[in-house]
């Protein structure tokens, strides 16, 4: 078995912890989140015929009363980058989010969640700006919490990438 | 002095020869030399040769010498950049060396410990300094051994850097919940602590206690061991957990430095993680001590319990004693109770009364201390049983009491009557007589009737019968009687009476010799 630490990290209320609630086997209570900052689920995947176990670092989305606690991206493997597709100002976080991520923890493969893909009506995030960054060689993914839409596929293309890499 | 001849002429033809044959290359070995000579080292050249210097000077003192400033300052160098390297190298050397050291300044400790202690006896001490020279410990480590008492239960092996689950292994019958995402948090706290407390970040935490749970995590260069125990770890544990880290070390070096998620090799760290899973006990379990607690209670409460019962029976015992002796005729109980752990009774008892030990029933005699005085009850019963005694009334008199009277009835001999009547005067009421028949008198009476109404002496069948028996008769009254004989044939009948045997002085003759034969009784006054 493959073990791999990976890290959620989005703006404050982008879906994070929602996205993960209903495909993770969880064992602590959300308050963690709000005192260590941290919450830690666990995914399993299949990679080309091997089972990846994805220890899953649920981080606080950084506000007003809570920072980025830089210490627990290290020995991460990939990580996501959650936006919330409703609020483009969240996408400007996960850009923020990745050069700190890099700066920390050096290149490693992540994706880009555009979450709340239900939405559709509140959808705020230009197909262009999408194209602009998987012309970067990104992966971008549209995932819903609500409808689960995406989010096995992501942790799938994520767990591939780190495999791979 | 050496003394030289002159070259030959063919050595000098010789030296011409070699001189013309190898002119140049002389010419080109001076240059060399002196190169050589004057040239610095080459630092390639210098690099292939000096391991096999190094390896040749190995027993050279010199070099020893020579190298020691060079390095010493390069060590101290190094430390000053960045001490990882250094401290990562030398991880699994420092660990044992440092507890070797410490081990023996505890040694030397345990040494004053145990004479401290070689003196204190008791019986768990005893019986301790049994299992010490039993086992071949000292005495100090079995005191330590029985003293504690802990359980490692789980064990985990977790990558320093990630977080990640190497290897977990947990004590049998322990319910492990995940131990990936327990390996996690725990790295996760761990960052937590340091990032808040810790400004170096070099620090960990290496204790947390949670209820009777503590764990430990021992950090490594790559790795971290942590151990959850359940109860009081001794100290002695910390070394067993450092020592199996470092073993995980020095196997896994390379897996350890170059993890990338893989940890199927980490199953070869699962012999060094079983040496932390260990356990002591007192020497009785808590549930054995419970159970033996719970058994002792018990007897005591029974025991306590068989006490208070035996207590009442006891006292119910006594108590019915008591009630019987306050109903028994005869006896009066003044008083009552136990003093000094015996039981004593006081009262008054009839001479006549039952004899109260006979009414002890149950209570053990050895237990009851006596103390009765005498008295007289007056019940009936006793009045006629008092009187029977004083009295003792012959076959056909009946005694009664009537009120405080003793009342007799029947036919009695004079001699009894005289006597019950002076013995009766000595009871409380007296005795009354009047209905008892004086046997005596009567036969008196009947005696002197039939030998009155004699006219001859053939008239009276037995006379002489008749009067020995009023002789006797009157004797028994007290009083002396005799027949006296009239008429003519008075001297006759009286020497017949004689002649047959009767006594002279119980039949005269009166002065009267006249007229017809009679007889009559006389009684001498009082």
């Amino acid at each position: 078995m493959i073990q791999k630490k990976i890290c959620m990290l989005g703006g404050f209320a982008v879906g994070k912890t929602s996205l993960v609630r209903q495909y993770v086997h969880s064992m602590f209570d959300e308050r963690y989140q709000t005192t260590l900052g941290v919450k830690i689920d666990k995914k399993q995947v299949g990679v080309d015929g091997k089972t990846v176990n994805l220890m899953l670092w649920d981080l606080y989305g950084e506000d007003e009363f809570q920072t980025l606690r830089l210490s627990y991206l290290r020995g991460t493997s990939g990580y996501l980058l959650v936006a919330d597709g409703t609020r483009p100002e969240s996408l400007d976080r996960v850009h923020s989010l990745r050069l700190t991520a890099e700066r920390t923890i050096g290149k490693a493969p992540f994706i880009v969640l555009l979450n709340k893909a239900d939405l559709a009506d509140d959808w705020c995030i230009p197909e262009d700006a999408i194209e602009d960054m998987r012309s970067n060689g990104w992966n971008v993914l549209k995932t819903s919490a609500k409808t689960g839409a995406g989010v096995n596929e992501a942790f799938e293309l994520l767990a591939k990438e780190m495999v791979r890499e | 002095m050496i003394r030289r001849d002159p070259p030959s002429a063919a050595d000098v033809e010789l030296a011409e020869l070699r001189r013309l044959l190898f002119e140049r290359e002389n010419a080109r070995l001076e240059k060399i030399e002196r190169k050589i000579e004057q040239e610095q080292l080459d630092p390639e050249s210098v690099s292939n040769v000096l391991p096999k210097a190094f390896m040749l000077s190995q027993d050279d003192p010199t070099l020893t010498h020579a190298m020691a400033k060079p390095v010493e300052s390069a060590l101290q160098r190094s430390v000053q950049k960045n001490p990882g390297p250094l401290v990562d190298a030398i991880y699994p050397a420092i660990g044992p060396a440092i507890r070797k050291a410490v081990a023996a300044a505890i040694s030397s400790m345990v040494q004053g410990l145990n004479a401290a202690i070689e003196h204190s006896f008791s019986p768990r001490s005893l019986k301790w300094r049994f299992d010490a020279w039993r086992t071949g410990k000292k005495f100090s480590e079995v005191v330590l051994l029985k003293t504690l008492v802990f359980r490692v239960e789980q064990v985990f092996l977790i990558h320093r850097e990630t977080g990640l689950l190497l290897r977990h292994i947990a004590a049998p019958a322990v319910e492990a919940k995940d131990a990936d995402l327990v390996s996690a948090m725990l790295t996760a706290i761990q960052d937590f602590v340091r990032d808040s407390f810790d400004a170096t970040g070099k620090d960990t935490v290496r204790t947390m206690n949670v209820g009777e749970f503590t764990v430990w995590a021992e950090q490594g260069p790559n790795a971290v061991l942590a151990c959850s125990i359940r109860g009081t770890p001794p100290a002695e544990l910390r070394g067993v957990v450092q020592h199996a880290l470092e073993e995980c070390h020095q196997d896994m070096a390379v897996e350890l430095t170059e993890f990338s998620g893989d940890v199927e090799p980490f199953a070869a760290t699962e012999a060094h993680l079983e040496e932390c899973l260990l356990q002591a006990k007192t020497e009785k379990s808590n549930d054995t001590r419970n159970a033996i607690l719970c058994l002792v209670l018990l007897a005591v409460i029974i025991g306590l319990g068989y006490l208070w019962f035996e207590s009442r029976l006891r006292q119910s015992r006594w108590d019915q004693f008591v009630a019987a002796a306050e109903r028994e005729p005869g006896l009066v109980v003044t008083e009552s109770g136990e003093r000094d752990g015996k039981f004593y009774i006081v009262g008054l008892r009839d001479p006549l009364a039952a004899d109260p030990a006979s009414l002890l029933g149950d209570v053990d005699a050895e237990e009851v201390d006596h103390q009765w005085r005498s008295y007289h009850a007056q019940e009936p019963a006793f009045l006629e049983r008092r009187a029977a005694s004083a009295l003792r009334p012959p076959a056909g008199v009946t005694l009664a009491v009537a009120g405080d009277r003793i009342v007799a009835t029947g036919r009695a001999r004079h001699a009894w009557m005289e006597r019950a009547q002076v013995a009766g005067a000595l009871l409380a009421g007296g005795i009354d007589l009047t209905a008892v028949v004086d046997i005596d008198a009567e036969r008196f009476a009947a005696c002197r009737k039939a030998i009155e109404a004699a006219e001859t002496l053939a008239a009276v069948p037995g006379l002489l019968e008749m009067v020995r028996e009023l002789r006797r008769r009157s004797r028994a009254l007290g009083r002396e009687a005799w027949v006296e004989i009239d008429g003519r044939q008075a001297a006759a009948a009286r020497d017949a009476l004689v002649a047959a045997g009767a006594d002279r002085s119980g039949v005269r003759l009166s002065a009267n010799s006249f007229g017809p034969l009679d007889l009559r009784i006389v009684v001498a006054p009082e």
